[in-house]
């Protein structure tokens, strides 16, 4: 969970602060690189105080955070009727269950050709300087207009959409209660409630942060092993620093392809082959890598460096040109970027929980069962028939309802932990429900006449 | 019929008599029961298997793939983790590609949620890299339901399989012999599934049928991988062997299970059974 300052002069200043601690760090990382090149020497306080995370998420000002603005913009995010011919969502490409990427290395445009570039994941957007792979745009309200109107992804008319919003009651409602100074469907207002919406997908605590706060066990010898190779002889610090590892910065890593990135939007040759240095939060989450999607996998990324690295005038001056990895290096490597992901794939605070109703009318739902530890809890119902049942997910982990006859045949989607099930019962008798992810959770209903 | 249902109510019987018996101390007199049971049921054969029979199942069932795992030499444990997990994979992805991604879920959380954490040393010891992330990253595209994501992300996890599966082989001097020992592993596994799924001639947990399902066309498959070799040792026997698993596929004619089950769970065992007694004239 985010925490979002309300006033805005504060928050101004924890921008700020936050920019110059990027900075710091950037010079820290590389110092101490070179330091211990020569010592091997490992600072933990050190690196504790360069990966320490935020306590709150930047804001700018004019595009206060507020809960209405994220529901509405939640709600837009997934809403097709911002594309022009109402099948294309952002969240078409940006998929919550896939960490807000696709999973392909590029996505197919509007045209069915890929588009020239990977979609990326949204984890953290909020502390971005720039946008894109390339860094052209200056602002998420900014950016999000973008999708919009190019022809190869949404092929929008921001115009229509306004008016098919404004159009619609429920949705006009939803943009008053956001923008209660401005209480109308504008291009605007749009805008806003996406990058609101979208600086609330902070992603989780990790192993990692376990660490920085302290806790010497949280990393395995591999991970830490790992972890020493990144601040140390492999020399990925010198770009991927700060909490998010990213300097914000671009950098040509030596991959082949003829795209020049920031090149063509500075219009100068030297940083031809130059990208965005991406965030390494939860990417086990988020394959394939890089901008065009061509490394498959964490241990192909390290590969790369390690072995592949095209030589050309443009590769960055903080990349190290060879570095000798073993098998066991790089694995250890993998082991550690690893720490950097949740343990399963994480999904954001700001998504409202899902209902799904399997017959009966989910509100008269009047009995409740609950799915902590892998049990059904109570294990056995009595209803009446035309009761209704709801099953809460109060679990960690991910668990589904179905029930396979003699009678009654229904079988939930996937329950996330927090989403719920309704089932309605319109015959007496008994049913056993099971939990298709965990078999052994077993449920009797008993419904009488 | 239920063999983990007598084995769960013994246990609880045992822990009854004697309130501050652990399970292991209670084990002894469980296992000679849980014998006696499956040996009315016919199962002795089966039980005498590198003697796994007996202590199948532990008194709470802990997933799938614990079963007898103690007992199973590194090789054998690993592989038959392997074979399972590729169960799971084919059975899911044929309700992918019947558009039944509800269905096919389950089927892909299993092997990292019952089976993975039980393969972890055997990995280790023979120098496979972990693969858990990559189960999950596979699992999440079918939560997604995204095809083209899903078809990486399985490709991903195929070859990391393979890799492992490798790893092992290189290590077995009689591989053919080695891939019927895997085989016979995982059709042991197919019909605790089988028999959990039926009751009463109909099958009542889909889920575990599905299973069975993929358990047994993997063994097809893998044994498939190796069939040459086996028929220039024996071709008679060969013939058996592809009869026993025609018969055993023929359990499961669709991915949604049939109306009517086309076994009852003792006949599955007795078809699994027609399977074992050809392996001796493959060593
Ligand atoms: C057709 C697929 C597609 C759709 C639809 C789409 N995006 Fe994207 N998105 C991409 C790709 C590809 C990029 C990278 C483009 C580049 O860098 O040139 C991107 C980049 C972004 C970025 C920049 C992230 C960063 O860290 O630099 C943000 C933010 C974003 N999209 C938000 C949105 C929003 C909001 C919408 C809906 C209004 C949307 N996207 C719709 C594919 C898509
Ligand atoms: C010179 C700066 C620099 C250094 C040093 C560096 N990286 Fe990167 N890294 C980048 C940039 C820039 C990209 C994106 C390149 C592109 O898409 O063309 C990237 C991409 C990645 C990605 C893919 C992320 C994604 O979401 O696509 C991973 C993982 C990664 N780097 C890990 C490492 C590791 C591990 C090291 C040390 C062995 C390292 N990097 C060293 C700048 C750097």
């Amino acid at each position: 969970m985010p925490r979002t300052r309300r006033f805005e002069p504060g928050l101004r200043l924890a921008g700020l602060a936050l920019a110059g601690l990027g900075l710091a760090g950037l010079c820290l990382g590389a110092f101490s690189a070179s330091v211990r090149a020569g010592s091997g020497t490992f600072d933990a306080d050190h690196w504790r105080r360069v990966f320490a995370r935020p306590e709150y998420a930047p804001m700018p000002t004019g595009n206060a955070t507020t809960p209405e603005k994220v529901a509405l913009g939640a709600m837009l995010f997934e809403d097709p009727r911002l594309s022009g011919d109402g099948t294309v969502s952002c969240a078409t490409c940006h998929q919550a269950e896939l960490s807000f990427t696709d999973g392909v290395p590029r996505h197919e445009g509007h045209d069915g050709q890929p588009l020239d570039r990977r979609t990326p994941s949204l984890w953290n957007t909020a502390w971005g300087l720039s946008w894109f792979w390339d860094g052209r745009a200056a602002g998420l309200e900014a950016q999000a207009a973008e999708p919009i109107l190019n022809k190869r992804e949404m092929a929008g008319d921001v115009r229509r959409a306004v008016e098919i919003l404004a159009a619609d009651a429920s949705a006009s409602r939803s943009f008053a209660r956001a923008f209660p100074e401005d209480p109308t469907v504008t291009r605007d207002n749009i805008l806003k409630a996406l990058a609101a919406f979208q600086r609330t997908l902070v992603s989780p605590e990790t192993k990692f942060d376990r660490w920085v706060k302290g806790n010497d066990d949280a990393l395995d010898q591999d991970e830490m092993a790992g972890f020493r190779l990144f601040v140390g002889r492999a020399r990925c610090v010198s770009c991927h620093t700060g909490w998010r590892f990213t300097d914000e910065a671009f950098h040509d890593i030596g991959l082949p392809g003829t795209d020049p990135g920031r090149g063509a939007v500075l219009g100068l040759k030297e940083v031809d082959n130059a990208f965005k240095t991406p965030s390494l939060r939860e990417r086990v989450w988020t394959a394939p890598y890089t901008h065009d999607g061509s490394l498959t996998t964490l241990e192909d990324v390290v590969d790369h460096y390690a072995d592949r690295v095209i030589e050309r005038p443009t590769v960055s001056a903080d990349l190290p040109r060879r570095i000798e990895l073993n098998a066991t290096e790089r694995a250890q490597l993998v082991a550690f970027l690893s720490t950097l992901s949740s343990e399963d794939p994480p999904r954001p605070a700001s998504l409202p929980a899902r209902t799904i109703a399997l017959g009966g009318d989910a509100q008269a739902a009047t009995t409740f069962v609950g799915q902590k530890n892998r049990r059904f809890t109570p294990g056995a119902v009595l209803l009446k028939v035309g009761e209704v049942l709801r099953i809460v997910n109060d679990d960690t982990r991910v668990h589904n309802v179905r029930i396979d006859g003699p009678g009654m045949s229904v079988n939930s989607d996937a329950q996330n932990p927090g989403d719920t099930v309704t089932v309605g019962f319109d015959q007496p008798g008994r049913y056993d429900a099971i939990c298709g992810v965990h078999p052994e959770m077993r449920l009797t209903v008993q419904v009488e006449p | 019929m239920k063999r983990r249902k007598i084995w769960t109510n013994l246990s609880t019987a045992v822990l009854i008599a004697t309130p501050a018996a652990t399970q292991a101390a209670a084990s002894p007199a469980q296992l000679a029961f849980a014998i006696e049971a499956r040996a009315d049921e016919c199962l002795v054969q089966l039980a005498q298997h590198q003697g796994h029979g007996g202590a199948a199942m532990p008194a709470t069932r802990d997933g799938e793939g614990e079963g007898g795992a103690a007992e199973l030499p590194a090789s054998l444990h690993l592989a038959r983790g392997i074979a399972m997990i590729r169960g799971h994979l084919l059975i899911g992805g044929e309700l992918i590609e019947a558009g039944r991604w509800k269905e096919a879920l389950p089927h892909f959380l299993h092997p990292e949620e019952e089976i993975y954490a039980s393969l972890r040393n055997d990995l280790k010891a023979y120098g496979v890299g972990p693969f858990q992330t990559t189960l999950k990253a596979l699992s999440q595209t079918v939560k997604a339901k995204n095809k083209e994501a899903y078809a990486r992300a399985r490709a991903t996890l195929e070859e990391r399989l393979a890799a492992a599966e490798s790893a092992v082989l290189a290590k077995e001097e009689n591989k053919p012999y080695f891939v019927l020992e895997t085989a016979l592993e995982t059709l042991q596994q197919a019909s605790d599934e089988y028999e959990e799924a039926v009751e009463n001639g109909r099958i009542a947990n889909v889920v575990e049928y599905q299973d069975a399902r993929g358990f047994v066309y993997e063994v097809d498959r893998l044994v498939g991988a190796v069939a040459d070799a086996l028929a220039a040792k024996d071709a008679e026997a060969m013939k058996a062997l592809r009869a026993s698993l025609s018969d055993l596929k023929a359990t499961f004619p669709t991915p949604m299970p049939p109306q009517k089950a086309v076994k009852d769970a003792g006949e599955f065992l007795s078809a699994v059974s027609k399977f074992e007694l050809q392996l001796g004239k493959f060593r």
